[in-house]
């Protein structure tokens, strides 16, 4: 007889800090809002715990595993690469996409940025005086999310020393869509980032982020901050592909805020990482803001991915839709927990949020929490969850039509997995996705 | 339809809000340790096991934090309650031994009308201990137990002993320890094999002294393929310093028994109501929980079903109605722990003047619990701009062959469906309490007739002069 319903997790022993810690010295860079920012977080970093299961938002996150001592920090040099290496990916959709990259080794970090001149937009390293962004948005770093938010999060302001920043103009609309990669580079590397988009009034971007490791066999750790900033009536579509090597432990927290008429359209695919903490937050603050969020999370193996959303109606006639599809295998573990926020000044605001899962595993688990706090009347908010196995009856029909078990099941995976791939505006880009990632998934998982 | 509305103008609401002078035989003094335990054993005359039990939940409370999470508790002041009033001395089973004072409060609660109406049995608690109680003579005959808790240890103690404490254990949380700690009235139920009890069984409960802690325990126990229907309904009249109430239930439900418990809460808006409600459902077995949380300052109940055989069903509908200064912190748990299990949450909830409804649910499906079925249903009124409406479920799933559907939906009453009404004549008013009405049908027609009628008027008491 069962008489409660945790799941004994480990006892966990204290957690070691990272051996690069109390040694580190941060190396001023020429603008001292920065340099202010980096000293704060690295106070807040020192004087805050390795979070555990009483803390706030992290209820059955275990860190157990995290070998923190053999980390070490990238340098902090910085270099532009003369021409455009041959990454497989960034060279195929070349013609197509604007495409740039940044690798971050133990030698300190490299950027390639491809000629924007005349586009609006402004792309490189908050530290490299040579891209010159105007000093309002370089202001805008770490007000988005505080870096007092948790202890990873100050990580990433703490160790990075240099901000990664995409800023569009006023007006500008960008025709191709830029493609970013971020290569973590090494064994035992250390990632800390923090990354600013910026879109000003009437602009409007698509922007695919991908962030890769060197090699598949690699343990690396890293932390980061994602800040997007949508002025009146700027569009933003947000590709955020998450590929680091299934060794690695990756924490990322994304905040989005939204003013008046802005649109954002994200899509998040989570699929390699040994063990993932995630958190996204979009802030519909301005009156008529509109947010379309999409998950796809593939685990399988012993993959542990935990996922936090946040939809914050705080503005008038504002809309928010939340998708998150799973498909999980193996011993993988997921837990995604959202929450639909309407502000009592939100009126008429309307927001959705779905979480629909596929187990192909006996041993998988999962949970999900969706959450509504609604503190006004005149509103339109639901939520919808599913768990679900393959259906017996869908796999009969296929059989049946001469689709053998195997195929079949990789068939019914489709589906599940085209319908968050729909959400995808771009035909381009749904396309490469589906190429690129889903048709390897698929073949790997199953 | 004619003659409910009869029965609805003959109910006025000062009915649910009166008190009566304080009369009581032994009264604890104010807070808790081992000798206010110690003097509640022994009012009871208990057997030794049961003293030491009490006297190990307290330890236990006492260690125990208060929950973090759900109702705010701060304006709970667990040292400055008396734990115990005993009322009068004896059981009564015949209505006009009953000290007037107390049958007063029961005339206008509509007990004797329930009895004329051929009612199973009725246990009416005032205060701490049964003071009332009576079972057609048919059901005793074919072995139905239906006492006090009390009188239930006394007289069968072999089968208390064997069942107390089994599916709500002391340490399960801190409201459970200091229940087991204190516990004083409640029912004992227990329906032997096949034997189907037609007709509800019904407690009303009811709380008078200003202060005082109300703490039932109730067990229930359907043995094989037996079927009951219990009924519980609390009304409290107004004080102004803070009750508190926390009782825990325990519902054994034996292979291919069927059992539904139903609960009418409207416990004045300064009550505290913190409960442990569980039922443990066996092979074939069938919970079926309708709760309704109308009163109270703050209520956090959420009723649950373990399904340890295989083919359990668990069922859960949940009505909740938040007024001003109150939240109804409600939900449900079905934990699927056998194969083949099936469960259904519904819940209807209802916030107005600034009160706050949250629904808290729980399913957890686990690896053993191969091709289990599990669907929630949440649907969530905002009458005002001031109100709050929150859902928190969770859904934690270690099989892999199950089919979980959850689906929430939060809502203003529409504009449309207003402005149809009121252009049929009727005031807005009228055509919002008709709208809830239909909201929570679902649930009301669930409910016993009586009930079902006190509930429609009880949501027409709130509704009176919500829209001006």
């Amino acid at each position: 007889m069962k008489q409660t319903t945790s799941v004994p997790i480990e006892a966990s022993k204290p957690m070691n800090e990272f051996s690069f810690v109390d040694s580190f010295v941060p190396v001023p860079g020429h603008l001292s809002f920065l340099n202010d920012l980096q000293a704060r977080a690295l106070e807040t970093y020192r004087s805050l715990p390795f979070p555990d299961e009483t803390t706030s938002g992290w209820h059955k996150v275990s860190l157990q595993g995290l070998s923190s001592q053999s980390y070490h920090l990238p340098a902090t040099s910085i270099a532009c690469e003369p021409e455009r290496v041959g990454v497989e990916l960034a060279t195929k959709y070349a013609k197509q996409m604007l495409c740039c990259r940044q690798i971050v080794s133990q030698q300190g970090r490299r950027v390639n940025v491809p000629a924007i001149q005349g586009t609006g937009l402004s792309f490189g390293l908050s530290s490299d005086p040579a891209v010159a962004f105007p000093e309002k948005i370089i202001q805008k770093i770490g007000q988005i999310v505080p870096a007092v938010s948790d202890k990873f999060t100050a990580f990433g302001y703490a160790f990075a020393s240099t901000s990664t920043v995409f800023y569009l103009a006023e007006d500008q609309v960008l025709k191709a869509p830029v493609f970013y990669q971020e290569i973590q580079q090494g064994n035992h590397l250390a990632v800390p980032s923090t990354t600013l988009i910026y879109l000003a009034r009437n602009s409007s971007a698509t922007l695919v982020r991908q962030r890769i490791s060197d090699d598949p066999s690699h343990d690396q750790f890293s932390a980061g901050v994602l800040e997007v900033h949508l002025e009146e009536g700027a569009h933003l579509d947000l590709l955020d592909l998450n590929g680091v090597s299934s060794q690695s432990w990756d924490f990322q927290n994304q905040k989005v805020i939204l003013e008046k008429d802005a649109v954002l359209n994200e899509f998040t695919l989570l699929h390699s990482p040994g063990f993932s903490k995630y958190r996204m937050q979009a802030d519909l603050a301005g009156k008529g803001s509109q947010a379309n969020i999409t998950g796809l999370f593939l685990p399988a193996g012993k993959q542990r991915f935990y996922m936090d959303t946040h939809q914050n109606h705080l503005g008038e006639n504002t809309v928010s839709d939340l998708q998150y599809r799973g498909v999980m295998d193996g011993e993988s573990q997921s837990r995604w927990e959202g929450m639909i926020y309407v502000d009592p000044k939100a009126l008429r605001a309307d927001g959705y949020q779905a979480n629909h899962n596929l187990i192909l595993s006996r041993s998988a688990k999962v949970d999900a929490i969706p959450g509504l706090e609604i503190l006004t009347d005149d509103v339109r908010c639901s939520h919808g969850v599913t768990v679900t196995n393959i259906d017996p009856e869908q796999q009969f029909y296929l059989t049946s039509r001469g689709i053998p078990g195997k195929e079949g099941v990789e068939l019914i995976v489709s589906g599940f997995i085209q319908k968050a791939l729909d959400r995808v505006s771009l035909d381009s880009l749904r396309q490469m996705i589906a190429e690129e990632f889903i048709s390897r998934i698929n073949k790997t998982m199953l | 339809m004619s003659e409910q509305e009869d029965v609805l103008r003959g109910i006025e609401p000062q009915r649910y809000d009166f008190k009566d002078p304080e009369k009581y035989v032994f009264k604890s003094r104010k807070g808790l340790d081992a000798e206010v335990v110690g003097q509640i054993s022994a009012h009871k005359e208990e057997p030794q096991w049961m003293r030491e039990n009490r006297l190990k939940a307290l330890q236990q409370f006492n260690a125990m934090p208060m929950p973090s999470w759900g109702v705010d508790l701060q304006g709970l002041d667990l040292d400055d309650l008396y734990y115990y009033v005993k009322p009068t001395d004896e059981i009564q089973n015949d209505w006009d031994e009953i000290p007037e004072a107390i049958k007063n409060t029961f005339n206008r609660l509509g007990i004797p009308e329930a009895e004329q109406k051929f009612l199973a049995g009725v246990g009416a608690q005032y205060e701490s201990e049964m003071v009332y109680h009576n079972i057609q003579k048919q059901l005793e005959n074919q072995g139905v137990i239906f006492l006090s808790i009390e009188e239930g240890l006394r007289q069968h103690p072999d089968l208390f002993k064997q069942y107390f404490g089994t599916v709500v254990p002391f340490t399960d949380n801190k409201f459970a320890a200091l229940n087991t700690a204190v516990w004083s009235g409640g029912s004992f139920v227990y329906i032997p094999p096949f034997v189907k009890v037609e007709l509800p069984l019904q407690a009303y409960f009811r709380l008078n002294t200003a202060s005082i802690g109300q703490f039932e325990r109730s067990i229930i126990i359907a043995d094989e393929g037996s079927q009951v229907h219990y009924v519980e309904g609390c009304t409290a009249p107004q004080y102004s310093k803070n009750s508190f109430h926390s009782g825990v239930i325990e519902i054994i439900v034996k292979k291919g028994a069927r059992v539904r418990y139903t609960t009418i809460q409207n416990w004045s808006t300064n009550v505290y109501n913190l409960v442990t409600q569980r039922a443990m459902v066996h092979e074939e077995g069938t919970m079926e929980w309708v709760d309704s949380n109308l009163g109270s300052k703050a209520t956090m109940k959420y009723p649950a079903c373990y399904l340890v055989g295989p083919h359990a069903h668990g069922e859960m509908l949940s009505m909740a109605f938040a007024g001003r200064g109150q939240d109804q912190d409600t939900g449900g748990k079905m934990l699927h722990l056998a194969e083949d299990t099936t469960s259904k949450i519904t819940s209807k909830s209802i916030s107005k003047d600034g009160g706050r409804s949250s629904f808290r649910g729980l399913v957890y499906v686990d690896k053993k619990a191969e091709s289990a079925k599990a669907k929630v249903v949440c649907d969530a009124l905002i009458l005002d701009g001031k109100s709050r409406s929150d859902t928190y479920p969770h859904i934690e799933n270690r099989a892999e062959n199950v089919s979980i559907g959850h689906e929430a939906s939060v809502s203003k009453v529409g504009e449309e469906q207003l402005f149809y009404l009121t252009s049929r004549g009727l005031s807005e008013e009228e055509a919002t309490t008709m709208v809830i009405s239909g909201f929570i049908e679902p649930l009301v027609k669930e409910l016993p007739m009586e009930y079902a009628v006190e509930m429609n008027r009880l949501i027409q008491l709130q509704m009176e002069g919500a829209v001006g």
